[in-house]
């Protein structure tokens, strides 16, 4: 009877650590392979994430052409209209690439070195830095602004803020404070982006004079540099 | 016999035993690490999920392609039929070239921006984890400074920048364009002088020192041709018009 007791024990024993060991052996593999999964996991999401938003994009871009080829098609017959649909085309474009004067509602923002007396001297805080405009210009932009300038210099794709020296060159040219910014968007969405609580104008209002108003029609000039590509060319062949 | 069988439930039940018991502690252990029973069907899942948006995408683009020929075809038949319209058709197409609603290509730099890498942060070095990613600042310097070294075209992650673009922080993520959202890392390409748009980093004032200083990856590469896709999204004026001049 004891020798039977013995032996059970001895076989639980082994039994025991037999499972322990197995059971250390799947987790072991399996950590392995959760951690690189898991990177797996993140990376495919963003793939998917990626795509999601490309595909978005080109649907919204088809839902466009679609509506332009019928309008086409629904001035075919007429002459005159399907001439004006061309002329509008271009200016549309034209608008787009900044070449065209633009006005419309919006706000007018200057900014402005601000003064304080100092043992009763007149001293400023801070110069207006390039990347307190670029701050304000981008801000203004996802607010929804159609059209941007600054000093009268209208804001396209290749248009750099940058420091030169006490200067800060806009479209290659010269300026130093006060500076204007006009933007043509709707008004309300424009100024309450900018006067946020803690937003741009709160952050660059502790050293600088920022005064934003609104206003019924504002004009902004085109872009008037020479626009021309010397390294870009575009893909697809001009079939005129 | 009946002995051995005796044998044979004891080891069996004990070895089933153990075998929950560390299942269970270990779960308690490791529970942090979810999905890990789940991430082989997961990731099967996304894999079919992205070969089904990649056929979408392609199909999309088919159509697109379609729709633009139908276009510049009705164009055509009207630039016939008025004075001058070659003339037109061909400012029709420089000011999409312009506007960035073209494909575009030429000499240039790919610049890829990147968190620091967790591994590399010393043990025992002060900082605040905020030095160590990408902000929407960040990206907004550097694509002005490829500008001011006269950037021809940019894109961000396939993202054509145009003029009313904005870049903005979405949380983890950085909002590029009309309403893309995008993690690190960020790949950007820019067209124009290759040696003038990668010497330009090398400015003393340039966002480059601040952002290597922090250990962020910051490379750039020069390459004889780059290809930045068009602006694929909706042009509307709700508010600005144009200027009539009488």
């Amino acid at each position: 009877m004891s020798k039977k007791l013995r032996a059970q024990i001895a076989v639980s024993i082994v039994s025991l650590i037999l499972g322990l060991a197995l059971a250390a052996q799947f987790k072991n593999v399996q950590k392995v392979g959760g951690s690189v999964s898991l990177q797996r996991t993140q990376e495919l999401t963003r793939q998917v994430q990626k795509l999601e938003q490309e595909n978005e994009a080109l649907e919204t871009q088809i839902r466009e052409y679609e509506k332009r080829i019928s309008e086409f098609e629904s001035a075919a017959q007429n002459e005159g209209q399907s001439n004006k649909l061309i002329y509008e085309e271009l200016e549309r474009i034209r608008m787009l690439a900044g070449l065209v004067d633009m006005e419309g509602p919006g706000v007018v923002v200057t900014v402005n070195v601000k003064h304080v007396s100092e043992w009763g001297e007149d001293a400023i805080i801070q110069n207006v830095r390039y990347d307190d405009l670029l701050k304000l210009v981008n801000e203004l932009n996802a607010a929804g602004a159609e059209a941007i300038a600054v000093n009268n210099e209208r804001i396209i794709a290749t248009t750099e803020i940058r420091n030169a020296g006490d200067y800060i060159v806009i479209n290659t040219n010269r300026y130093s404070a006060p500076f204007e910014i006009k933007a043509v968007g709707n008004p309300e969405t424009l100024e309450a982006a900018l006067k946020l609580l803690g937003g741009v104008a709160d952050d660059l209002g502790a050293y600088l004079h920022i005064n934003i108003r609104r206003e019924e029609n504002i004009r902004i000039p085109k872009y008037n540099g020479t626009l021309q590509y010397k390294f870009a060319q575009p893909l697809q062949e001009n079939k005129s | 016999m009946s002995l051995k069988k005796e044998y044979l439930v004891i080891s069996i039940m004990c070895a089933f035993l153990s075998f929950f018991l560390v299942k269970t502690f270990g779960n308690q252990v490791y529970s942090y690490d979810i999905g890990e029973s789940t991430s082989v069907k997961k990731i099967q899942e996304l894999m079919n999920q992205l070969e089904k948006l990649e056929n979408s995408k392609e199909e999309l683009l088919e159509r697109l392609q379609k729709l633009e020929a139908k276009i510049s075809d009705h164009e055509a038949v009207i630039a016939e039929n008025i004075y001058k319209g070659e003339e037109i058709q061909k400012q029709l197409f420089e000011a999409r070239v312009l506007a960035g609603l073209t494909d575009i290509q030429g000499p240039g730099v790919e610049i890829i921006l990147n968190d620091r890498k967790k591994d590399n942060i010393m043990p025992g070095e002060m900082y605040s984890i905020t030095d160590f990613i990408v902000h929407d600042s960040d990206l907004l310097e550097v694509i002005n400074e490829l500008k001011a070294a006269g950037a021809e075209a940019i894109g961000i992650n396939g993202v054509r920048i145009l003029g009313n673009s904005r870049i903005s922080c979405g949380g983890p993520t950085i909002n590029v364009g009309d309403d893309q959202r995008f993690a690190p890392p960020f790949v950007i390409h820019a067209i124009g002088d290759p040696d003038a748009l990668a010497g330009y980093f090398q400015r003393a004032d340039s966002i480059y020192h601040i952002l290597t200083f922090y250990g962020l990856e910051f490379s750039i590469k020069k390459l004889d041709n780059v290809r930045i896709p068009r602006y694929y999204g909706e042009v509307d004026f709700k508010y600005a018009k144009p200027v009539k001049e009488d």
